[in-house]
């Protein structure tokens, strides 16, 4: 046949030899000639105001930067903001590293968060801040989310601690009491029993990715008063504590059977969100955005069939996990001066009270957050100013991405009975004593 | 329908001489199943009629459902039943979308990536491989071979080396970077399954041509790229559609000016907010002009490839 | 013979040949030279961006690794597992697809153009769109499997790492069928009406014309289809990043070796370790690439000396 000849006369076993050759020696030539291109870049160490442009790249979770903020700080500092770039969250990671590793400065000021101010902090590519540019009243969580063992990476932009979500008219209908929250976990599970029926749960969570499963995780350790890492980042979360947090969290869905089987397939607090308004749902334990998700004109429930409360603790009164976000000066940046000038202009009253009344986060500054007229726009901040009486932790790593990846394995084994508790933390944190011996030798 | 007793009649039919040895009995066969041959014919029809209707349900019903998810809300979908009422469809995300030039831009950039792409990659590549499935010089056929070795490295690694190189030469962020990185990318594919189809057309209308006095480049561009042209459109679909649906190289290459189309419908995806309306919206609009640009290549793409058959 | 004209017009074609090809091998070594070396290079040196910007050479190391890694070959499994299906099961359906298109029968035309609608869909929109079909608690299989009775309680499709990863091989086959069905309609179009008929008059029946006819002849394009899904399935990236939220989860079960050398190089910045994975990736298409030329060179070439 012509066709089989024309393919045997283009492709014969010889000449898939021959192109090894040619491929190595193409290769080896390429490979000689690798070079990094160095950039220039300026430091935060000098006088005079400043001045200048800078270009921003965030994530899509805030409105108000491009809405109103940089106008404002326009006109404020004089410094032109030239690009304002907004991404995905989950494609940001990416596209930062690349930059980065390319020692790149088209970005001045780049979003952190706890993971990414330790990841791209030890890697030496965020600039560090003196601590008399950090601002006196910022909120202690806040400012570890850009934070790295002592040193400031960024500054918050605005803080996101987990609270308790209610659906008051569920309760009611279960027979539960729909104006207080459950002081601890025994009475949560209780409610959680009478919500459930049918296609209806007292409780659903999102541990479908890595990172999910280790929030979901460190929230159940903090609550039964564990510790994920000791002072020194060795990592102690396999104790009883811990062991306890993971088998309560198992006896939710394998047991009680009050967790909504979905929450292992969702992969983003947004899913989460959007299942709670969709009234099918209990109880969840969710970001800030939550109260704005769940009284929206589509949502099921009502500021006033909403509840929200302190997450019930299990040998502590309560515990939270913190996602708060903010801003890093890329080491690569040309003009760092302006760059902390704006980091500086987000974290004050003016931006702040606008970050609570118009998206409902939490504030990273104890003055707004004292201030009367942000809880009359955010009801949640009372629970908010409750909650920081309480432990509220991340313990963001530079092997987040690995140890995330690790421990899930072990606790979604765990949820599906595939292991026990005790061995899934046990395997975890070996895990994690290798991780925390490889980047923490020196 | 309509012959709704032909299956039951024919499967008994059928039934009788496919268990007989092949080859023995076969003169029997032909003159004793006049009657069930037919209703044997008509039955394989009718499977196959089935078969063809469950296939195309296969391929569009994902595809409409996504349809669905951009026309009504998600409420509607996303409850224990379905509210899918003619009154609840509307067109709002398209008309947000197409009216926001921060989707109206990044759909252009696509364009315009896509349709450069596609065109130099023909014509270089259509080049290259008029020659090499022409002339046998020495080293063709390594070089058509080493093309493979291009398409089997992972794009993963070579993203920030490209970075550092596009940005080098000013070319980041820019709609050039991306069309000759996806032109250096996407030329392997194209020359070789190109060199199949050239292989095909036979030598000797163009030596006719020689004779009439043409040199080389006239009787490649005169008569053997229009004999190929359907070969060239289905080659030239394959390199739009990887262009255009590039999420990978678009993201980490591009930050603002330069954005493609899947970059800003992934971007839909927020941690704290899904829109899946919106989502649904922008995968139809990114779908439509790479469906109607197979519709009208669709002829030419059934024959280009039959001409060629794509011989590697 | 006048030996020197030959030689002439032989050195004009390769001074032509050269022209036309020199472009494609300017514009792929000038793009992919660099990058490509880079890799290698790095893939020689400890490359870790969080253990600091200071990269030591250590030979094959990452290579040793390589090999001794268990994450490695736990993701070669799923690897294995992911293309065989999908090469091996998605081109042998692409056959009898278009085999099936390949009859004449009414709306043909129509049946070939819907065909495209899976091709024409970017791998974005379609691991989105795969979620919301598949999701445990909106997704539409779960609400016509519920209103069918077939089920009480929602399935959790992804979930489950062995669902998940069969998920992502339905939703991958979807989007690479109208290719290769194409691919083999056009193949099944080039055989000669005669041959059939030839068949049906020594009395073969369908089975025997498709073993002993149809595949023959649609040999050289069956091995090019084989070759692209598998360099293809290899390097599957984009619906495994939408389909498990970017995590290749649940519990990894859908990280194939792609997937893996993408969660070293970006998630945990060892662009060394990577690099040498990327490698490894690389030999490993174009060793089955290989192995589908020795298979078909074998093939055709009993067929040459049978036919003399």
């Amino acid at each position: 046949m012509e066709t089989s000849r024309a393919t045997n006369k283009a492709l014969s076993r010889r000449n898939l030899f021959q192109l090894g050759g040619i491929a190595a020696g193409a290769l080896t030539l390429a490979g000689c000639s690798t070079t990094s291109p160095q950039t220039t870049s300026g430091t935060l160490q000098s006088s005079g105001k400043p001045s200048g442009q800078i270009s921003i790249l965030d994530d899509n979770t805030n409105m108000v930067f491009k809405n109103s903020t940089i106008k404002a700080f326009e006109q404020k500092t004089g410094i032109k903001v030239a690009t304002y770039q907004q991404g995905n969250f989950n494609d940001l990671h990416d596209k930062m590293a690349t930059m980065f590793a390319a020692q790149d400065s088209s970005f001045d000021v780049v979003m952190t968060w706890a993971g990414w101010s330790a990841e791209f902090g030890q890697a030496g590519w965020l600039e560090e801040l003196t601590k008399s540019d950090v601002p006196t009243d910022l909120i202690q969580p806040a400012l570890d989310a850009v934070s790295w063992r002592g040193k400031i990476y960024g500054l918050p932009k605005f803080v996101s601690v987990q609270t308790m979500f209610w659906n008051k008219d569920l309760y009611t209908k279960a027979g539960a009491d729909p104006a207080a929250a459950p002081a601890n976990w025994d009475e949560f599970v209780q409610t959680a029993k009478k919500l459930t029926s049918g296609d209806q749960f007292g409780y659903a969570c999102d541990m479908g990715n890595p990172a999910g499963a280790y929030q979901n995780f460190l929230r159940m350790l903090l609550l039964s008063g564990g510790q994920m890492y000791d002072a020194d980042y060795n990592p102690t979360f396999a104790s009883d504590a811990g062991v306890e947090g993971l088998t309560k969290l198992v006896e939710l869905l394998q047991v009680h059977k009050v967790m909504d089987p979905s929450s292992l397939q969702i992969t983003n607090a947004s899913d989460l969100a959007d299942l709670f308004a969709r009234g099918k749902t209990g109880s969840v334990f969710n970001w800030p955005f939550q109260f704005a998700v769940a009284t929206a004109s589509t949502s099921k429930l009502t500021k006033d069939t909403l509840g929200n409360g302190l997450i019930p603790g299990i040998s502590v009164r309560s515990a939270s996990i913190d996602g708060s976000e903010g801003f890093a000066i890329n080491k690569y940046s040309k003009n760092k001066q302006a760059a902390l000038a704006w980091l500086q202009f987000v974290t004050t009253g003016d931006v702040q009270m606008q970050i609570v009344e118009k998206e409902g986060w939490f504030p990273v500054s104890k003055t707004v957050l004292n201030d009367p007229a942000a809880i009359a726009a955010l009801p949640v901040l009372t629970t908010y100013k409750e909650s920081t009486k309480y432990v509220t932790k991340r313990y963001g790593t530079p092997w987040d991405n690995e140890f995330d990846l690790a421990l899930s394995v072990q606790v979604i084994n765990a949820m599906n009975g595939k292991t026990s508790p005790k061995d899934a933390l046990t395997t975890a944190q070996k895990t994690a004593q290798d991780l925390v011996k490889k980047y923490l030798k020196s | 329908m309509g012959e709704a007793q032909s299956p039951v009649s024919a499967v008994s039919a059928r039934s009788e001489p496919g268990r007989e040895a092949p080859g023995t009995q076969r003169k029997h066969r032909e003159i004793s199943s006049g009657i069930s041959r037919n209703a044997k014919r008509r039955l394989v029809a009718w499977v196959c009629g089935v078969l063809v209707v469950l296939l195309m349900v296969f391929f569009l019903a994902p595809f409409i459902w996504m349809i669905a998810y951009s026309l009504y809300p998600s409420a509607a979908l996303q409850g224990s039943t379905l509210d899918m009422g003619f009154a609840n469809i509307t067109f709002d995300s398209y008309s947000r979308l197409l009216s926001d030039s921060s989707f109206l831009v990044p759909m252009a950039n696509s364009a315009i990536v896509g349709l450069s792409t596609t065109i130099i990659c023909m014509t270089i590549g259509a080049a290259s491989a008029y020659a090499i499935a022409r002339f046998k010089f020495r080293g063709r056929q390594p070089l058509l071979l080493s093309m493979m070795t291009v398409q089997a490295i992972p794009v993963i690694v070579l993203a920030v080396p490209l970075f550092i190189l596009l940005r080098s030469v000013g070319l980041y962020d820019q709609l050039f970077g991306l069309i000759i990185t996806y032109t250096a990318f996407i030329l392997p594919l194209v020359i070789w399954m190109l060199v199949g189809f050239f292989e095909d057309i036979p030598p000797s209308l163009e030596r006719a041509a020689r004779i009439d006095g043409c040199n080389r480049l006239q009787i490649m561009y005169k008569i053997a790229f229009p004999l190929a042209a359907p070969g060239m459109a289905a080659t030239a679909i394959l390199a739009f559609i990887t262009s255009w649906s590039d999420f990978f190289l678009a993201k980490v290459l591009t930050i603002s000016t330069a954005t493609t189309l899947p970059v800003r419908t992934a971007a839909f995806q927020g941690l704290f907010a899904m829109d899946y309306t919106s989502a649904a919206t922008a995968g139809v609009i990114t779908a439509v002009p790479v469906l109607i640009l197979t519709l009208i290549a669709q002829k030419w793409i059934i024959s280009g490839l039959t001409e060629g058959a794509v011989k590697g | 013979m006048a030996g020197t004209l030959v030689e002439k017009s032989r050195k004009r074609d390769l001074r032509f040949g050269l022209m036309l090809t020199a472009p494609s091998v300017i514009i792929i070594l000038m793009l992919l030279g660099y990058p490509m070396g880079y890799a290698i290079f790095m893939s020689f040196h400890q490359w870790n961006d969080k253990l600091g910007a200071d990269h030591q050479f250590i030979g094959l190391n990452n290579y040793g690794q390589l090999i001794t890694d268990p994450a490695v070959w736990a993701a070669m499994e799923r690897t294995a597992y992911f293309s065989v299906i999908t090469v091996v099961g998605g081109v042998a359906l692409a056959v009898i697809i278009a085999i099936l298109l390949n009859r004449k029968f009414r709306g043909r035309t129509l049946a070939r153009v819907l065909l495209l609608v899976p091709w024409a869909v970017p791998p974005v929109v379609n691991g989105i769109m795969w979620k919301l079909i598949f999701d445990g608690s909106v997704g539409i299989v779960n609400t016509i499997l519920r209103s069918l009775g077939l089920i009480k309680e929602n399935i959790q499709w992804l979930a489950d790492p062995t669902a998940a990863m069969n998920i992502l091989i339905f939703a991958e086959t979807w989007k690479l069928l109208p290719f290769l069905c194409l691919l083999m309609l056009a193949a099944l179009q080039g055989i000669p009406e005669s041959i059939y008929r030839a068949a049906a008059i020594d009395g073969a029946d369908a089975w025997n014309t498709f073993w002993r006819i149809t595949l023959p002849n649609i040999r050289g394009p069956l091995m090019f289809a084989l070759i692209v899904q598998s360099m293809w399935s290899l390097k599957v990236f984009d619906t495994i990043y939408v389909l498990s939220g970017g995590s290749g989860g649940p519990v990894s079960g859908t990280t194939t070796i792609n997937f893996l050398d993408y969660i070293t190089t970006f998630s945990n910045l060892d662009r060394g370790y990577g690099s040498a994975m990327a490698v490894g990736i690389m030999l490993l298409v174009l060793i089955v690439s290989a192995f589908w030329i020795f298979v078909f060179g074998g093939f055709s070439r009993k067929r040459r000396e049978a036919n003399g």
